[in-house]
């Protein structure tokens, strides 16, 4: 008979108050959606990287050389006894002149053209296993250079070696995690074994090969030294970490994601206990009638226990299965450059669905206590125990002589229920800064600055030669200077040198490899790398990087070794500076620095108009330019930018619009809900207003007015707490990158403007929907006034 | 005497699953300017729903109801609305306010809903108002700080703030003890006096007596209609509740 009465009682109370009971359901499905597809991705992405180098086979030590001393490097590689195996792929290297459709295929560094590897370093396909070996015609390269090259799979790469052309078939963009990173110049264009031997072939001029190594070892820091001491000359080396490193950019993307994950686990939780609470209080007087009746308070818990338990377990149940694609759909932009073990996370979800029902049921525990408080007399009087309510009001309308009546109505309900906003509150300063962090990580990466980086100096016009070798080029930017001066345009070239030296203490063993700089003006333009001390100016004197100070354990001021092919020279490290140049490990020499020539090469020719007489525009300038030396690349600053980080660009582009997508959605449907709470609450108030003569346009725009004004407060508060976020964003972006002291680019239009203008009215669209529920309220709901 | 009210075969039919529920069934009946007029009846004979169909808060049926020469049903929302606002005022049962304001700005909520007048000029006349009515003191309160009675009286004051050309009074009594029920009748009656017409819903006969005139609502219609004429004073008002009385028996109170 109990039971009976029981489940009388629920059956009734699911039926009656069914909109109450489908906004419970919704917050709880959305709540168990964000939890299970963040945590989801949460582990996915911890273990990212482990994953993509398992399966890619990524090589413990590798060693790029070109092919002379081959037969007594292998020797020496061989009689290391603590390397267990090796595999060598030969590369055939092209340039531009090999391409023989080159109007859409962009080069940067060295390209080889090679077969599929045997054992280590396979690029992986879209199903994250290595690529099959091709066929003859086939040819693949990575996602990163297919995207820069805007090629896609199907389209035609026709390629010349020597006296011999074939045109290949895109067949494969791959995952490439030795060769697919932005930050790695060295390139590879897989081909078939057949293709490989047909070029080798040639009649004509011998191809210049390029030669990796693939060494499998347990002693990676061992083989490093050991090769220091030999005399081969190597293009270059590195280890596992180095190659992880070269993953900057996916795990920024990933950090991203736990930021985002995390942030909508506390949105989610925010909205569980919002929700729970709401809902418990709504009930006061049918909690009160209850006991009025006899009703013990276990009995009543249990009702509740009951019914949150039903819903809690259809909302898991639907937020579980929405997790999956939501969560994909969350990953894809990282999972574009590399292998993320996306599938097989199902369990995941649904543990993370079941802890969501058991946290409904603790948090329904918990705030049923207040069953305890709720009296029959509350019941009887409304939810008024008898005494008098604490004071809810803060302004009087009758004392604001201008303020519009439904402007006070709005500020009203806010200030009177405050803590019911805090929800909304904490969902929209939450959203704005998910917006503005990768906002501001992508205007400073498009931002002037960030060339400094890249060693380069800001100029007007980037020019890279086809020879590049330093003579070539220094003799090269005299003779130019020249042959555009006749040709009417007046501009003054200079060069950076680039060089590879080893930089230790007093122990060669623990030296590392750097990134040399040298540039004859960067001594004043390049002031905004330096970190401390000040820049090099003497001959011995340089500046290192923090991030390659730090590692050696230097400061400045300390003398250091540098050892520049075989000359051993001691510098004083003057200042330090940040750059993203080799991952961050680089150093500049003084403009006065003594370095002999084959041990550097050069970056870039860099040039400077100084008359521009004539033309409107820097584009005018290369377009005549690139007519009088057609043979050379001539490109703007964005342009030459464009080549290192154009796809991390476009990435954090994608990742934005994600992220505004996923903002926007978020506030939207949580705006939709709680206006649709609100007005479930006040149905007795808006009923009363509809009688004595309020038309529903007065009451949406209350609704929608009260939402705008939350939401102004959360974006202003959410974009003043994005400030101070600053350099906390670019400590753990940047930083990765090398340039953690980097300054910001703060874009105040797009920040303080154009984001917060989108998610206004983004939101303010979801709260005229939302609104729309004021229609279906009439006049006989006025008994619900309390 | 303009005929403010004209009701003419009014149907009011809820549908409810498979049930058909006809509440109201070719109601007629008509006001007169200044007029103040009870509906009374046993629960459930549609006085309350007469109430809501006539002052366009409910669509009616079939039918129609003329207010100062406007069909009510025929209006859009949004001038049915205003109509309500401006020249249209509501009493309840329950003393219905925002619980978020304070007696004084519930009651001037409607006024600033309206372009005439300043807000200064409207606060005067709210505070006038509350003064005739006794409740100037509590202005400033809470709704949770006041009586039944004083409630009821804000409620009145709300109900012609904006100088409604009718008045439309849904057991305005029926929550108050018997001192506050006479007061707040009171006060309806003095408005009344100033021209507004009254359509009041009663079960109280001592509440109706005060009325020009009573109509009898049994089974969704209007059987029977007594005038008595313009209340003149308590003097009267024993025999004119005796007469009411009588006429109640004989329509089947």
């Amino acid at each position: 008979m109990k039971s009976i009465m029981f489940f009388s009682i629920l059956r009734k109370d699911l039926k009656r108050k069914k909109s109450m009971n489908i906004i419970l359901l919704l917050f709880i499905t959305l709540c168990a959606m964000f939890t299970a597809s963040s945590v989801s991705n949460l582990i996915v992405v911890t273990g990212a990287v482990e994953f993509y180098t398992e399966k890619s086979r990524l090589t413990d030590f590798f060693i790029f050389k070109s092919d002379n001393d081959t037969e007594q490097f292998e020797e020496w590689l061989s009689s290391l006894s603590y390397v267990d195996d090796f595999e060598k792929d030969i590369g055939i290297i092209v340039n531009d002149e090999n391409f023989i459709n080159d109007d859409y295929f962009t080069l940067m560094g060295v390209c080889a053209l090679t077969t599929r590897p045997e054992r280590y370093g396979f690029p992986l396909g879209d199903d994250n296993n290595p690529i099959p070996v091709l066929s003859g015609g086939e040819i693949a390269l990575s996602r990163f250079d297919a995207r820069r090259s805007e090629l896609k799979i199907g389209d035609e790469i026709t390629i010349r070696v020597g006296d011999r052309e074939r045109t290949f078939t895109l067949t494969y963009t791959t995952k490439d995690i030795m060769y697919g990173s932005p930050y790695v110049d060295t390139k590879r264009l897989i081909i078939s074994d057949e293709d490989y031997d047909y070029f080798m072939a040639t009649s004509g001029e011998q191809p210049v090969l390029y030669l990796a190594y693939s060494i499998s070892t347990a002693y990676p820091q061992t083989v490093h030294r050991e090769l220091q001491k030999q005399g081969f000359i190597v293009q270059m080396t590195g280890d596992r970490a180095m190659i992880e490193q070269t993953l900057t950019l996916e795990m920024v993307l990933a950090s991203l994601l736990v930021v985002i994950g995390v942030v909508l686990i506390i949105i989610a939780f925010a909205i569980l206990r919002f929700t729970i609470v709401f809902t418990l209080q709504e009930d006061y007087r049918e909690i009160g009638i209850m006991k009025a009746i006899g009703l013990k308070n276990s009995a009543i818990k249990n009702i509740y226990i009951v019914k949150y338990f039903a819903i809690s377990l259809v909302a898991a149940t639907g937020g579980t299965i929405i997790s999956i694609p939501f969560g994909t759909m969350m990953l894809e932009s990282v999972q574009d450059n590399m292998a993320i073990q996306s599938d097989g996370s199902m369990g995941i979800n649904i543990i993370c669905g079941v802890v969501i029902i058991g946290l409904v049921l603790i948090f329904c525990r918990l705030s049923s206590g207040s069953v305890d408080k709720f009296t029959a007399i509350q019941a009887i009087r409304g939810g008024s125990t008898g005494e008098r309510f604490k004071k809810k009001r803060f302004f009087h309308l009758n004392r604001r002589k201008s303020i519009p009546t439904v402007f006070y109505m709005a500020f009203n309900s806010i200030l009177s229920a405050a803590k019911s906003y805090t929800v909304l509150i904490i969902t929209f300063v939450l959203g704005t800064l998910l917006i503005i962090m990768p906002l501001n990580a992508l205007n400073t990466l498009k931002g002037d600055d960030v060339i400094y980086l890249f060693g380069v100096v800001k100029s007007d016009v980037y020019i890279v030669s086809p020879d590049t070798t330093v003579e070539a080029d220094i003799k090269k930017a005299g003779e130019l200077e020249q042959l555009y001066k006749e040709n009417g345009i007046e501009l003054e070239l200079n060069t950076v040198l680039l060089i590879f030296p080893w930089l230790y203490t007093d122990d060669m063993d623990s030296g590392i490899q750097m990134l040399g700089l040298q540039s004859s003006v960067y001594e004043t333009d390049m002031n905004k790398n330096y970190t401390g001390g000040t820049p090099p100016v003497l001959p011995n004197e340089i500046a290192v990087t923090n991030l390659a100070m730090d590692r050696l354990g230097v400061v400045i001021g300390d003398t250091v070794s540098v050892k520049i092919g075989t000359d051993i020279s001691d510098y004083i490290i003057t200042a330090s500076m940040q750059s993203m140049n080799n991952m961050g490990i680089s150093m500049l020499f003084s403009k006065a620095a003594d370095i002999d020539a084959p041990h550097t090469s050069t970056m870039t020719l860099q040039g400077n108009f100084i008359n521009r007489t004539g033309f409107e525009t820097t584009e005018e300038l290369i377009k005549q330019m690139t007519e009088i030396t057609p043979d050379y690349q001539i490109k703007t600053a964005g342009q030459w930018l464009d080549q290192y980080i154009g796809s991390s660009i476009e990435i954090i582009e994608d990742m934005k619009f994600l992220v505004l997508f996923v903002v926007l959605f978020i506030n939207g449907l949580i705006t939709i809900l709680l206006i649709r709470t609100f007005v479930t609450r006040e149905r007795g108030e808006i009923s009363l207003m509809k009688n004595i003569g309020f038309n529903n346009r007065f009451l949406k725009l209350w609704q929608i007015i009260r939402i705008i004004i939350v939401l102004f407060v959360s974006v202003t508060l959410g974009t003043l707490l994005s400030n101070p976020l600053n350099p906390v964003i670019s400590r753990y972006t940047f930083g990765i990158m090398g340039a953690p002291q980097m300054p910001l680019n703060v874009v105040a239009f797009e920040v303080y403007f154009l984001y917060p203008m989108l998610l206004l009215f983004g939101t303010a669209a979801a709260a005229i929907f939302g609104s729309v529920a004021v229609n279906k309220i009439d006049f006989r709901e006025i008994n619900n006034v309390e | 005497m303009t005929n403010v009210l004209t009701v003419r075969d009014l149907c009011k039919t809820y549908i409810i699953g498979k049930r058909q529920n006809n509440v109201l069934k070719n109601a007629n009946f008509s006001m007169s300017e200044g007029e103040m007029v009870a509906v009374m009846g046993a629960s459930g004979s549609g006085k309350s729903t007469l109430l809501y169909t006539v002052s366009g808060m409910d669509n009616p049926t079939a039918g129609s109801v003329t207010f100062w020469g406007k069909e009510i049903a025929k209006l859009k929302k949004n001038r049915i609305a205003d109509v309500r606002l401006t020249e249209m005022g509501f009493i309840f049962q329950q003393m219905y306010m925002l619980k978020n304001l304070t007696v004084f700005d519930n009651i001037i909520l409607p006024a600033y809903k309206t372009k005439n007048g300043t807000r200064k000029e409207k606060n005067e006349y709210a505070k006038e108002l509350m003064k005739k009515m006794g409740i100037i003191e509590v202005a400033d309160n809470d709704i949770n700080e006041v009586s039944g009675g004083q409630l009821q009286r804000a409620c009145i004051c709300r109900s012609i703030i904006n100088k409604p050309k009718m008045l439309f009074a849904d057991e305005p009594t029926g929550s108050l003890n018997k001192q506050s029920s006479t007061e707040v009748m009171d006060e309806i009656l003095r408005v009344n006096r100033e021209g507004t017409a009254v359509l009041l819903v009663t079960h109280d006969v001592r509440v109706a007596a005060k009325s020009d005139r009573v109509l009898y609502i049994s089974d969704g219609n209007i059987h029977g209609e007594n005038t008595l004429g313009k209340y003149t004073g308590e003097s009267t008002l024993k025999e004119r509740e005796r007469t009411l009385n009588n006429w109640l028996l004989d329509m089947g109170w």
